[in-house]
């Protein structure tokens, strides 16, 4: 049996961890730096800062799993456990169905362990429209070095399985480039089950890797605690206020936490990072930019028969991309996309595939021949394409409100095209554009699937859009009223607050956005431990 | 799904006309129970959505739930409760939406007149509730296609993240060795 870091960290008796929905009493504690959010920004923040000697208490709203033992791969597991809202969080008008993380390690633990730098063209973007000048190539270059280190991003060298191997032929028969991803992984068995939690420790998610770091340090983990509101003192966050969450992580228990720091670090991820300053004390959005410009990645959907097996649920899921159309157009003309491919698995299939009753099921009969190729549109970069704003429910709970514009719509519209007349080049027997308005069946031809495509009624609950990488919403910027955050991750406004997650980005990035979030929280959190300590910090440093 | 928003929005639905029905209809009652094993076993779903619940799910699974009549019911019964185990994953405000929509389902007087089924769920026929499905599906109205789209998430979310709707479709589940090393752990 794999080794399981958790398992073995919590027999220690060295951990201090505390399941918030077990407390029987309000609980109170003061820490150097409070991190709310244990995923990609939060694992970072807290091994840097807990490395730095300083007493580092984080707060997770979603469950600790053991890191091997508790992935039982199937979905029934999954969803419900590791996701946000049983992986069914959806936009306010139910066009966009999101997938985020919700367990100590966050959306890490559930991810696809894709690995890419943040592109040029975008930190570029980001210097001329948001003044960040520090976030150049070259001073980001460093930084990602480090993050690839420590989490263990290498070449895949193994030979990419039957769904992704489809993108690369239908790429090579339409003459444009793609190319190997790279992925955080070490000693992985190529299983694909990376989304359901990777039962071997290979996946180097944060729960393996800065989050047991962390814990050996001294840090200090509760979970099940939602981190409510921050409360502020003559202009400074002074505590942060947090509901424990029962047994399921569904309803509040009725115990309360509340933690004293010096320094408070948020990375609840997108969406929950901007609610959490929401339901804050006032002074903390003077500009009304907290939660403005969250960005999807909106991605669309294009199935395929193949005539022969695919078995998409096998194989590392993601090992080849396509960045032609992010590549062939300027970054601020129409809307660019990446294409790439999903693992297939048998609830998440059978909810996309559109329909019901015998014509379903027969799409479910031939499901070891279906091939699936995803686009992921580059949003952000362009005026039509301002994201979405994050609002609170009556529960206080955030929600994205995230119109689909005419300009994002169109660059749909294309990926449609793209991806059909790409699978169609690599074999297959038909191709389904995942739509309401389309056939189980649909089309036959490349001929049928241009005629038929450029007609489609281009629409919420008709189209299918979804997205696993939500961005921004606390974005930076070097002038306060274009912005939450400058180019440090710290608060326009309060000097002790600091946004280190995905929420930070001034627009999308352009890729999947895991390795953008850990270099650029590694610089920022470096940056802020050297700063409480009073000398530099090495991240890597023994 | 449905936000009580909307629903108000929808007009003619709201509460003047349940009022009316009322008068119309006598006492809103749901319809008949949808037999269980088990009632106790269901966090979130009422005798009345369980069987508005099975009948959705008898059209919607058609094709994928086992023809022989004995075991058709027991998959039903279990899908009906794989439903219930979903809906009561959820948080608490969506929970409150999906009820919002299963009570619109149910009640009487909006079972007949937006979702357009005149009998009791339990003796509707499968022409019937296919296309309430497929009004629903293609309605120009946001409202109506986001119940299709939560109906058809949580029928097929509920059906195949049950091992045993696997058989058929050529998926045989996590990786043999992992299933060991579980026994094992
Ligand atoms: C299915 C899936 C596949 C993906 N695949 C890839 C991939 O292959 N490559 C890639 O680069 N990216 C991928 N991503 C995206 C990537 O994982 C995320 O962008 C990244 O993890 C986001 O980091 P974050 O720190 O902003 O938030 P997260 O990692 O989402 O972590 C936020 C954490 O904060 C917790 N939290 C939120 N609010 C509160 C609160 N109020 N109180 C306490 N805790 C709170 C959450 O429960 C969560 O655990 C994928 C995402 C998903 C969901
Ligand atoms: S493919 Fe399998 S072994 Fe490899 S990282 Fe993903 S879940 Fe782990």
């Amino acid at each position: 049996m794999a080794k399981d870091v958790i398992a073995e960290g919590l027999a220690s008796g060295r951990w201090k961890v505390q399941d918030a929905s077990q407390l029987n009493t309000d609980l109170e504690l003061t820490a150097d730096v409070v991190i709310v959010g244990t995923g990609a920004g939060g694992g970072v923040s807290a091994e840097i800062l807990a490395k730095a000697g300083l007493k580092v208490v984080l707060l997770e709203e979603g469950a600790l799993h053991f890191a091997s033992r508790d992935f039982r791969l199937t979905e029934a597991n999954a969803y419900p456990n590791l996701y946000q809202e049983s992986a069914g969080r959806q936009t306010k008008d139910k066009g966009i169905t999101i997938l985020q993380g919700r367990a100590v390690g966050g959306s890490t633990v559930v991810n696809w362990t894709s690995s890419f730098r943040t592109p040029p063209s975008t930190l570029k973007y980001w210097q001329s429209q948001f003044g960040l000048k520090a976030l150049t190539v070259e001073s980001m270059q460093p930084w990602f070095e480090k993050a690839e280190k420590r989490l263990n991003v290498i070449d895949w060298n193994v030979e990419p399985n039957v769904n992704n191997t489809v993108l690369k032929l239908g790429a090579d028969r339409l003459g444009i480039s793609w190319s190997h991803i790279r992925r955080n992984v070490n000693g992985c068995m190529n299983l694909g089950y990376c989304g359901m939690g990777c039962p071997v420790n290979a996946k180097q998610s944060m729960l393996v890797s800065t989050i047991p770091s962390a814990l050996d340090k001294g840090a200090v983990l509760v979970t099940r605690a939602r981190a409510e509101r921050i409360v502020m003192q003559g202009g400074k966050a002074q505590a942060i206020e947090a509901s424990a969450m029962d047994g399921r992580g569904i309803y509040p228990s009725g115990r309360k936490i509340r933690v004293l720091a010096k320094a408070f670090v948020l990375a609840g991820g997108s969406i929950n990072t901007p609610g959490l300053l929401l339901r804050s004390d006032e002074g903390l959005n003077p500009y009304q930019r907290v939660g403005k410009r969250t960005f999807l990645h909106p991605v669309n959907i294009s199935g395929a028969f193949m005539p022969f097996k695919v078995e998409g649920w096998n194989g590392a899921p993601q090992s080849i991309y396509s960045d032609h159309f992010l590549e062939s157009q300027p970054i601020d003309g129409p809307i660019g996309y990446k294409l790439e491919v999903p693992p297939l698995h048998p609830v998440l299939t059978a909810i996309t595939m559109t329909g019901f009753g015998a014509k379903h099921r027969s799409v479910m009969s031939r499901f070891a021949q279906l091939q699936v190729v995803l686009s992921l549109l580059r949003d952000g970069f362009h005026p039509d394409s301002p994201g979405g704003n994050v609002e609170l429910k009556r529960d206080g709970t955030p929600v994205l409100d995230y119109p689909i514009t005419d300009f994002v719509w169109e660059g749909l519209r294309r990926s449609y095209l793209t991806m059909a007349e790409l699978q169609f080049a690599a074999g297959a027997t038909r191709v389904v554009p995942i739509h309401e308005d389309i056939g189980v069946e649909g089309y036959s031809s490349w001929a049928e699937a241009k005629r038929g495509i450029s007609e489609l009624p281009l629409e919420i609950l008709r189209a299918k859009i979804v997205s696993a990488h939500v961005m921004g919403g606390c974005g930076m910027s070097a002038d306060p009223r274009q912005g939450v955050v400058d180019v440090n991750g710290r608060h326009h406004q309060v000097d002790n607050l600091y946004v280190f997650d995905g929420s930070a980005f001034p627009t999308s990035i352009g890729a999947n956005p895991q390795l953008s979030i850990y270099g650029l929280v590694a610089r920022n959190a470096s940056r802020l431990a050297g700063q409480l300590i009073g000398r530099p910090v090495d991240w890597l440093a023994a | 799904m449905l936000t009580r928003r909307q629903l108000i929005k929808t007009g003619v639905l709201g509460g003047a006309l349940l009022g009316v029905a009322r008068f119309g209809y006598g006492p809103l009652e749901a319809d008949p129970v949808y037999a269980v094993v088990d009632p106790a076993r269901f966090k979130v779903l009422d005798a009345a959505s369980r069987s508005a619940m099975a009948a959705i799910g008898r059209v919607m699974l058609a094709g994928a739930l086992p023809e022989a009549p004995a075991a058709r019911d027991i998959a039903l019964q279990e899908f009906v409760h794989g439903a219930d185990i979903a809906i009561s994953g959820l948080p608490g405000v969506v929970q409150d939406e999906v009820k919002q929509l299963l009570m619109l389902l149910t009640n009487r007087f909006t079972r007949r007149w937006v979702v357009g089924i005149t009998k009791p769920w339990g003796e509707a026929s499968d022409d019937d509730i296919g296309n309430f499905l497929s009004r629903w599906r293609y309605s120009s109205l946001v409202l109506l296609r986001s119940g299709y789209q939560a109906l058809h998430q949580v029928v097929f979310a509920a059906w195949y993240g049950n091992p045993h709707a696997w058989v058929g479709i050529g998926y045989d589940g996590p990786p043999a060795f992992v299933k060991d090393f579980f026994k094992h752990g």
